[in-house]
């Protein structure tokens, strides 16, 4: 975000509750806690992620077979595609780590296959301590995001996190 | 485009779970515009430029006699928030409509940076296939 742009955000202070404007405020200016209370406590917002996951993440572990989804890429034609290999190598590290619940190690695995880190330069530890996460490869001016690990530690941090992962940049170019 | 029954890639101007659509910007400092660095670097895309190429019947949201007609300002068609379900619903909600008016796409205005360029977003595969007949197949990226 540009520092313009922050400048026009201090303007939306008095924007009518559930109005786009306010949100964008709030993101700015409210405790992250309060921010994803109000807005992350409806599990709603998972919508997308669970299509997603449905889609390309949960295959990965429910037994499909590899030639089956590799077909399903196929038409789908997404912008990644998971590495068994690589797969194996990331779950074998993940399956039991107590920071994640069940989806989100699978997804973090899935990531892990898929070779963005590595396009990135950086280590699964690394991704996890950026606050730059939704796009690894750039900062922004005025941006105010936690890390994965902080959002993790709040109520409703799961949520707001499955929320933007579902949409990120890298999942879709 | 990708058939929606195998995935639906959800943009501004495509539904989620909906029929996909195709992006392409009118010019290309626009396109960078769009892309980088939101998506990456410049250096990660092939970028192709289509010369002689003619759409119609497309909606044009840049236009601001358009958008009053359509009931829509400039700020709820260009905002950019955290996630798609509150910046897409609006923008979405056009799309479908112009989908089931007939319409071939939009030309809608540009999201990133200053906002200074526009996009072009085509509804139907067929009718890509149509309008760019005329380009030769082996067509190569613009060198960078």
């Amino acid at each position: 975000m540009r520092k313009e742009d922050y400048k026009e955000i201090k303007n939306y202070k008095d924007e009518p509750e559930g109005s786009v404007n306010k949100r964008i405020y709030d993101r700015y200016f409210l405790p992250f806690q309060e921010y994803l209370k109000k807005y992350y406590s409806d599990d709603k917002r998972l919508d997308r992620w669970k299509y997603f996951t449905d889609k390309f993440v949960k295959p990965l572990f429910d037994g499909t077979p590899y030639r089956n989804y590799r077909d399903f890429l196929y038409q789908a034609t997404p912008p990644f595609c998971p590495d068994p290999e690589k797969l194996e190598i990331a779950w074998e590290l993940l399956k039991d780590d107590a920071r994640f619940d069940e989806e989100l190690k699978q997804f973090f695995a899935f990531m892990c296959a898929c070779g963005f880190l590595e396009d990135w330069h950086i280590t699964f530890e690394q991704f996890l301590r950026i606050s730059n996460w939704m796009h690894p490869w750039y900062e922004e001016e005025c941006e105010r995001k936690e890390s994965i690990l902080e959002v993790l530690n709040h109520n409703y941090g799961v949520t707001y996190l499955k929320s933007l992962l579902a949409g990120a940049p890298w999942l879709k170019r | 485009m990708t058939d929606r029954n195998a995935y639906s890639s959800w943009g501004r101007y495509d539904h989620k779970e909906g029929e996909n659509a195709m992006y392409l910007s009118k010019t290309l400092p626009g396109n960078k515009t769009e892309l980088v660095p939101h998506y990456g670097r410049w250096d990660e895309y092939n970028t192709y430029k289509f010369d002689n190429v003619s759409i119609g019947n497309l909606l044009d949201l840049t236009d601001d006699a358009v958008r009053q007609k359509v009931g829509v300002n400039l700020d709820a068609i260009t905002k950019i928030t955290e996630t798609e379900i509150d910046m897409y619903d609006i923008p979405n909600t056009i799309a479908e409509w112009a989908r089931k008016k007939g319409y071939n796409g939009i030309i809608a205005p540009g999201t990133r940076g200053v906002k200074d360029y526009e996009n072009i977003i085509l509804f139907n595969q067929n009718y890509i296939d149509d309008v760019l007949k005329h380009v030769p197949s082996d067509i190569k990226p613009i060198e960078k």
